[in-house]
């Protein structure tokens, strides 16, 4: 079932380029410009100390961003919302069970997600490989903390569960609304109002809210040493399960008289 | 044992003019093997109960059994269905539509030779944008048998057929039901295809099922017309089982009580200009059918 929805992604090139590659492009042409064009090494230097460690971790808190999770949340919609869209149910139902169906759903944009954050991961790591050797110097990496790895492993698990969380959430509202726009802008719009809500009140008014960005960010601050997870990761996983429970309950009783 | 046994169905819909009931208490029984036709005008609630049968809708109340089983995921694996328009993703060819499907159903099927049945081999790898509402038809059918099915349900599947078309639909079907023991349930608006390749029929009206049995049998049951005047003394006299028809009335009687009906208007003083027995076909009888249940 899984192989069937990669496959209509697959086909679905403008949501599967918008939703899920062009991020990770975007991030890696970026990282050329500003690290070969604008940024000029001094004159005379033979090495370039690239920090390649804290350069991922920033690169992976694309998970987070309102702008990003608008171009997850339209790859998501393209999952979520096709058989409303093209009155897919119709031929899938009666072949599986529908909770089968959601999670299926969800598995895909969970490997979509993942080989996404993959690639801004690749992008940036030859960037800040490839732009010193484009300017002529030897590259050297300057920050390979002991527990990098492992910090760079649980950065990435943070990342994709903040993107599971908002594949939940488009999940549920496409249930919901049944129309792939909402499934896109009201998870962009609810991303957007807590970034906005920490903007203007403060991050420590704010880091209480029991909202997933914010679980994402303390568990990022407690890598860093700061805080404990406990809260923090319950609150993301329940971001991922609650929507997700919700939108198999609503699923599973909703009636497909018109998808 | 049937094929599929509903019982009791019944289904509500909200819209914004009130509750509408769509299917009443309706309990119905299509036996195994044999093409099974479902009537009905517009509104009587046969893509309703054909998505129930299919599980895209749920029930208020009621049952719905398929091959003795209860409708649930593993009992539908042995369904095929085709329900309403045949839309599908405009994106894929239909020899990935049909990978998606025989994944979706976790079996492993050779698109091509369905394809080949249905006449659709030589577009096998065309984006589906770009097929007629035939085609789109014929695929819808290639889909609903994708699983080797025992039980297939096709709604309006001649839609945006030729008549060439047509009669090959007439000839695969037939060839379902002969050859591999597939039970058809169909819907359609072609009466007269209906009489054609159905075993059976049944006739819905408003939710409810208004008659149902074998098509020989309800095209030969026929009834007395009657061009007698004074109408209303030939209705007085028939009772129930007289209804104005044409210029005339029809009587539902057997041939054996026709004498005595006869010499009792004339008791009556009726004058009869004319008495002979229709044989009806099926419009006639849906039309009968459906319009003494308004």
């Amino acid at each position: 079932m899984i192989l069937a929805e990669i496959l209509k992604l697959r086909r679905q090139r403008a949501a599967l380029f918008w939703g899920f590659l062009f991020l990770p492009l975007f991030m890696t042409l970026l990282a050329f410009l500003l690290g070969g064009g604008l940024l000029k090494p001094p004159p005379g230097a033979l090495v370039s100390e690239v920090r390649l460690f804290r350069s991922m971790i920033r690169t992976l808190s694309v998970s987070g961003n309102p702008i990003g999770q608008l171009f997850y949340a339209i790859g998501g919609g393209a999952i979520f919302a096709v058989e409303y869209r093209y009155s897919g149910w119709r031929h899938l139902v009666p072949r599986a069970a529908r909770e089968r169906l959601l999670a299926a759903k969800f598995a895909a944009f969970a490997l979509f997600a993942a080989i996404s954050l993959l690639l801004a991961l690749a992008g940036d790591v030859v960037a800040m490989l490839v732009i010193p050797f484009v300017q002529g110097l030897h590259p050297v990496i300057a920050d390979t903390p002991g527990n990098a790895a492992a910090t760079l492993l649980l950065s990435s698990l943070i990342a994709f569960a903040e993107l599971m969380a908002l594949g939940s959430l488009v999940m549920l509202v496409a249930v919901a609304t049944r129309s792939a726009m909402a499934a896109i802008l009201v998870p962009f719009l609810f991303a957007l109002a807590a970034a906005a809500a920490g903007a203007y009140l403060g991050a420590d008014a704010v880091r209480s809210l029991p909202l997933p960005g914010y679980a994402a960010d303390a568990l990022r601050h407690w890598l860093e040493g700061q805080g404990s997870p406990l809260i923090a990761a319950l609150t993301l996983l329940g971001w991922i399960a609650l929507p997700f429970a919700a939108a198999v309950a609503l699923f599973r009783r909703q009636d497909l008289v018109s998808e | 044992m049937s094929a599929i046994e509903l019982t009791g169905i019944t289904k509500r819909f909200a819209t914004s003019s009130g509750p509408v009931l769509a299917l009443d208490n309706l309990t119905l029984s299509v036996p195994h093997g044999g093409v099974f036709g479902l009537l009905g005008p517009n509104g009587a609630g046969k893509s309703t109960l054909l998505r129930i049968i299919a599980g895209l809708v749920r029930a208020d109340a009621g049952a719905v059994r398929l091959l003795g089983e209860g409708a649930g995921p593993a009992a539908r694996r042995r369904l095929g269905a085709l329900i309403d328009s045949p839309l599908f993703y405009p994106f894929l060819s239909a020899r990935e539509l049909l990978t998606v499907l025989a994944r979706t159903s976790q079996i492993s099927a050779d698109p091509l030779p369905l394809l080949q049945l249905v006449g659709l081999d030589t577009a096998a790898d065309r984006p589906i944008a770009g097929f007629s509402l035939g085609m789109k038809q014929r695929l819808g059918i290639a889909a609903a048998l994708l699983t080797d099915p025992q039980v297939v349900i096709l709604d309006e599947p001649t839609n945006g057929l030729d008549p060439e078309g047509i009669a090959e639909m007439r000839t695969l079907l037939r060839h379902l039901t002969d050859a591999r023991g597939v039970t058809v349930l169909l819907s359609s608006h072609l009466l007269d295809e209906v009489e054609r390749i159905c075993d059976r029929v049944a006739i819905l009206s408003h939710g409810r099922l208004v008659t149902e049995g074998k098509v020989s049998d309800l095209v030969r049951s026929e009834r007395l017309w009657l061009d007698a005047l004074p109408i209303a003394a030939v209705l007085a006299r028939l009772g129930d089982r007289g209804a104005p028809h044409g210029e005339g009335v029809v009587a539902g009687i057997g041939r054996d009580e026709t004498p005595a009906l006869i010499a009792a208007l004339v008791a009556d003083g009726v004058r009869i200009h004319e008495a002979r027995w229709l044989r009806p076909d099926l419009e006639q009888i849906f039309l009968a059918e459906t319009r003494g249940s308004r």
